[in-house]
């Protein structure tokens, strides 16, 4: 899409920040699945964007991958839980709520961001179609 | 929202070259009008059938960026008025040229 790039681009943006929200929706949902000290506890989603090359002449923003938490978690000392271990201790994922909400906001005014990107370039090219009317 | 392939344009007869005698007339060089037109066209379609896909997509549920449909839309909509103000700009050269018999 060479023609009206700049709402293309922005949109590119708006992914992946739909992917980081989910990925935190993701963290945030499974932050206190309790796990036996045996096994593994859920990792914890980081979404990794990284620039579409504007030498291709596409520009834009991609998720390039997502890199996985600590599977070891944390351990809590919880003897009343059926998964505790025989000195009373089960595996939480290493999720701190705190940073998750910083991240979520993050997220989600970077895409506010980049959705205000789009409707503004509509408003700029809608301008350039009305040159010399009326 | 379905819209008709465009085919009616490719299928117009060509216009006669203007004749070489005419030496006041320059040289036509580079991509013609015509063509130029159906270029826009063809984009259009293709933007077009883009929204109208994503549309299909919104309608049974599977689309998974919400936004995507919506900057189609917002594209399919600033093609065609672009497409609409090539048109309007070419027909009114053309009745200005017209006037000048009268």
């Amino acid at each position: 899409m060479t023609i009206f790039s700049a709402i293309g681009i922005a949109g590119t943006g708006v992914t992946v920040y739909r992917k980081w929200l989910d990925a935190v929706a993701d963290n945030v949902a499974n932050m206190n699945d309790a796990q036996s000290t045996s096994g593994q506890v859920f990792r914890a989603r980081y979404v990794q964007a990284r620039a579409v090359d504007y030498g291709t002449g596409e520009g834009g923003a991609v998720v390039a991958g997502t890199a996985l938490g600590d599977p070891k978690g944390r351990l809590v000392y919880e003897p009343e839980n059926p998964l505790a271990d025989r000195e009373g201790y089960v595996r939480y994922p290493d999720i701190d709520l705190g940073s998750q909400m910083t991240q979520m906001i993050m997220a989600q005014r970077a895409y506010q961001a980049n959705l205000t990107v789009v409707d503004r370039a509509k408003d700029a090219y809608q301008a350039a179609i009305q040159i010399g009317k009326g | 929202m379905t819209i008709d392939a465009v085919g009616a344009v490719s299928a117009l007869p060509a216009l006669p070259p203007i004749s070489a005698s005419d030496s006041s007339a320059p040289s036509s060089s580079g991509t013609d009008f015509g063509a130029m037109v159906a270029q826009g066209l063809q984009r259009l379609q293709q933007v077009q059938d883009n929204a109208d896909h994503l549309a299909v997509q919104a309608a049974t549920g599977s689309l998974t960026d919400v936004h995507d449909y919506m900057i189609a839309a917002t594209e399919a909509n600033l093609a065609t008025s672009l497409t609409v103000a090539v048109r309007n700009r070419a027909l009114e050269s053309f009745n200005e040229i017209m006037r000048m018999q009268a």
